[in-house]
């Protein structure tokens, strides 16, 4: 089949940023996906953005509600978050509880309220949150698995986006038929490293389009989830180096050893035990830089700024004065951030080139950046 | 909140004089409230929200002691109070304004005001609510 004949699937936004790099552009439009994971993953916070980026009058959003989290408490909660937009309650958004349906009836009556609702609003995306609540029950007149079929036709069917919540186990992925029926799994974790909480979100299935695969750390600020492609995202562009130009050390000797110096946008390892000139040769590639008009951005762990370019100066290298006029940036970095990877510092867009990149103590577990960079060298 | 209680109330006084309702607009408010809340707290939220405003309305309104919030949410006992004949009419109507009051005045505690005003909105779409005209009565 040509690309022409085939069904164009429109992705939607998922209002997380940097989720949509790792799904390619968006989530398929009449999906029905699982957002899985432990209490306190930010699945509900998730499925708030998706729903506030895609939500219109025309094509509302239902958030049904079931056993759980009360609703006033949600939005109570919810509206912290700086994509919460309450002008959009009820128009656009409108929350419906279930939990008297779920305590007093079956899944058949379920299924017949949201359908109800459902052709009433004519909905673009359809949350139930938390799902998992609603399936526990055992004297259901209709089995799980009918339910979850009868449910995922049914909103297809009506052009809806659906997403189900659910507080599932690891263990949960080999036998319950919820993950076999959904198009989109998004499994949200927070795991121990050392001290630290890390959370990690990995997309597990995602029919129709590719996504990046592994674990992506993800945030929750007051802006809400926010999502690092643990590689390049699917939907940015990677540039090549434009020339092979060497930049030099300034070290007529060692340039002449590197064949004219360092080709523009490898990375470089200077390693070496403690007081060999690590430091003051990175420094001196900084210093040559700006000497030959090159911005540079000097990324600092365990130690400010401030005495690093004082330290410089006492080797005859002048960083304060660039400095200020903002030939050169020092920033004063948190390496746990950038291993975990919640920190991508400098993005491509804060880059000036050209410029030189001196990455500062990466022995203390930082990773060089080169996968966030191209064509800027790395020292 | 008392201020917009009563415009409420006021409202519905106006949206009422027609031949059908018998009861009284108090009620009428407290139903579209209900009405509007349950769709997205559950009967058994509303009844812990309508149940709490109702306690902290009556040392307020002390003729709110004979109501009582059902299961289901629905007031009892506010209509009887009103129809009665040897009570002071205003005093009953202010009553039921204390505690609509009350019940909004959770909302905003609950909610923040503009969520609450958007839950208004759609239960009264033909009403303006913002702070300009919250005291005064129905709109023209």
């Amino acid at each position: 089949m040509s690309s022409q004949d085939k069904v164009k699937i429109n992705r939607l936004p998922t209002g997380v940023p940097g989720l949509d790099e790792i799904v390619g552009g968006g989530l398929p439009e009449f999906s029905f996906n699982i957002i899985a994971g432990a209490p306190g993953s930010g699945k509900t916070t998730l499925a708030h953005q998706f729903v506030f980026a895609n939500a219109t009058p025309e094509r509302p959003a239902l958030y049904f509600t079931v056993l759980g989290e009360s609703a006033i408490k949600m939005l109570r909660y919810q509206q912290q978050y700086t994509f919460f937009d309450p002008a959009m309650l009820p128009g656009s958004i409108r929350f419906i509880n279930l939990s008297q349906v779920v305590l007093e009836k079956d899944l058949g009556a379920v299924l017949e309220e949201i359908t109800k609702e459902v052709e009433k609003f004519n909905p673009a995306v359809v949350v139930v949150d938390s799902f998992r609540t609603m399936v526990r029950k055992p004297e259901s007149d209709i089995d799980l698995q009918s339910f979850i079929q009868r449910l995922a036709l049914f909103l297809a069917s009506w052009q809806a986006t659906t997403f189900l919540i659910g507080e599932y186990a690891e263990e949960e992925l080999r036998d319950n038929p919820i993950f076999t029926v959904a198009d989109g799994l998004l499994w949200l974790r927070q795991t121990a490293e050392r001290n630290s909480i890390v959370r990690k979100l990995q997309i597990i299935k995602l029919r129709g389009q590719d996504s990046v695969p592994g674990l992506h750390t993800f945030r929750i600020t007051d802006a809400g989830v926010q999502a690092f492609s643990r590689t390049f995202g699917l939907t940015g562009k990677a540039r090549n180096p434009s020339s092979h130009r060497r930049l030099t050390f300034g070290i007529p000797d060692l340039d002449k050893m590197l064949g004219g110096g360092v080709r523009e946008g490898d990375s470089v390892l200077i390693a070496g035990s403690s007081g060999t000139g690590k430091s003051v040769l990175a420094t001196q590639f900084i210093a040559e830089g700006i000497r030959q008009g090159e911005p540079g951005i000097v990324a600092v762990f365990e130690e400010r700024p401030q005495a690093y370019a004082e330290r410089a100066g006492s080797l005859g290298l002048d960083l304060e004065t660039p400095q200020k006029a903002s030939v050169i940036t020092s920033k004063a970095a948190n390496s746990y951030q950038f291993k975990t990877g919640q920190r991508k510092w400098p993005s491509r867009t804060e880059i000036v080139l050209p410029c030189r990149l001196l990455w500062w103590q990466v022995g203390f577990g930082a990773p060089a950046p080169r996968a966030a960079l191209e064509h800027v060298p790395v020292v | 909140m008392r201020d917009l209680a009563h415009r409420l109330v006021t409202y519905e006084a106006g949206a009422g004089k027609t031949p059908e309702p018998m009861e009284s607009p108090t009620l009428r408010v407290y139903e579209k409230l209900r009405q509007s809340l349950v769709e997205f707290v559950g009967v058994a939220g509303f009844q812990s929200l309508a149940s709490r405003a109702l306690t902290l309305a009556t040392p307020e309104a002390p003729c709110l002691s004979e109501a009582r919030v059902t299961a289901d949410g629905s007031l009892q006992g506010l209509g009887e109070i009103e129809t009665q004949i040897d009570i002071d009419k205003d005093r009953a109507g202010e009553g039921g304004i204390v505690l609509i009051a009350r019940l909004l005045g959770l909302l905003r505690v609950f909610l923040g005001e503009a969520l609450t005003l958007s839950l208004l909105r759609n239960a009264w779409p033909g009403e303006a609510f913002d702070d300009r005209n919250a005291g005064n009565g129905r709109k023209a």
